[in-house]
């Protein structure tokens, strides 16, 4: 039984798939039988076999002794992957920032407690309206450390006690959004 | 423990490096990096390039390796990785800067008179100069598929696994792929001599 006939766009593809699977027994008589007689078939085949070829002989370069320890060392300075333990770095950045607001909070209501609004009124001026603050109830002991402190702090403290609490919360803030 | 080049990990040594075990991890990358380098040195070039990229897959593996399905066999998933972190960093390379160094003008090394067959041997030389500087000008798409095709000898059903894409689509690719290579070789004026 002679092989079945192919078109040359067969041929080409059967030589090429050739090199990436066995071709099957009349797939390869037929391949064959056109290659005989089919010049330009032939060339583009051997071709395709000597690109082929050459491909298979390409070798990459070994890595370098010291590729792992290399790795190891770029690992060292970049982040790791996170565990369970470790906070995801949006919560550790709201912690901090909460943190730092309740901190500045405490400074802030520390100076409206210790530092004598009036003074600071006279200060600076019409910046702090001294009737209309009424003093929230503390405990007796809050009370007296107010008041040993109020003995020896100056006037101008209760300002600069208020401006630095402001500055402190939009300094805050300001670095929280740039997180 | 020491690993040989293609034979992967056990199990049990990539389920320790995803847990964040340091050892295991190097051995994980000494079992890898010949094949991931092969692939990188196809994909972009000799010397640096080829390294640093190839270290970046690595690099990258240990951020996704608890992502990892223990169930499913490791091979696969991590040419995936690799073929991704290589496909995605030459998306973003200046135009052929991470092309394959010589590019067709590398200088021609004189034929070694004690050869045994110098013109022979200098002839191959220039060819596969010549063959590295066309792959270098293929299709990133084309150059994957025929870097993993050659760099491990994967079958088409792997290389499709490998990318993510259709057997068709990868033998398509195959084929066009290597037809462009015989056509430049054909045009060049060192190609094209043996019948």
């Amino acid at each position: 039984m002679s092989p079945r006939s192919l078109s040359c766009a067969e041929a080409l593809g059967l030589a090429d798939e050739r090199h990436d699977r066995d071709l099957a027994p009349d797939e390869a008589a037929a391949l064959s039988a056109h290659l005989t007689s089919c010049a330009s078939c032939r060339t583009a085949a051997a071709g395709s076999d000597r690109v082929h070829g050459g491909l298979l002989a390409m070798d990459a370069p070994a890595p370098s002794s010291f590729f792992t320890d290399e790795v190891v060392a770029r690992l060292d300075r970049a982040p790791g992957p996170r565990t369970a333990a470790e906070p995801a770095p949006v919560s550790g950045r709201l912690l901090r920032g909460a943190t730092a607001l309740a901190g500045t909070g405490v400074v802030a209501a520390l100076a409206v407690l210790v530092l004598p609004l009036d003074a600071a009124a006279e200060t600076v001026g019409t910046l702090v309206p001294s009737a209309a603050v009424p003093l929230p109830a503390v405990p007796p002991v809050v009370t007296s450390l107010v008041e040993s402190a109020s003995a020896w702090l100056p006037p101008w403290a209760a300002a600069v006690g208020a401006a630095a609490a402001v500055a402190g919360i939009l300094l805050q803030a300001a670095l929280f959004r740039r997180r | 423990m020491p690993v040989m080049e293609g034979i992967g990990p056990e199990p049990e040594v990539v389920a320790r490096a995803a847990a964040g075990d340091g050892p295991a991890f190097r051995t994980l990358v000494d079992a890898w990096k010949g094949r991931v380098l092969s692939f990188c040195w196809r994909m972009a070039g000799e010397g640096a390039a080829a390294e640093d990229l190839s270290q970046e897959v690595f690099l990258h593996l240990y951020q996704v390796l608890r992502r990892y399905d223990p169930a499913r066999p490791f091979a696969p998933w991590m040419r995936r990785v690799m073929t991704n972190v290589v496909l995605n960093r030459l998306r973003g390379r200046p135009e052929r800067a991470l092309r394959l160094e010589g590019d067709g003008e590398e200088p021609r090394l004189p034929a070694d008179p004690r050869s045994p067959d110098p013109a022979d041997s200098a002839e191959k030389a220039e060819e596969a100069a010549l063959l590295r500087a066309r792959i270098a000008d293929l299709p990133d798409g084309w150059r994957a598929v025929v870097a993993l095709r050659y760099s491990e000898g994967l079958s088409v059903e792997e290389i499709a696994a490998a990318l993510d894409l259709p057997e068709n689509t990868v033998k398509t690719r195959l084929f066009r792929a290597r037809g462009a290579l015989r056509t430049a070789m054909e045009k060049s004026p060192q190609g094209g001599r043996r019948p």
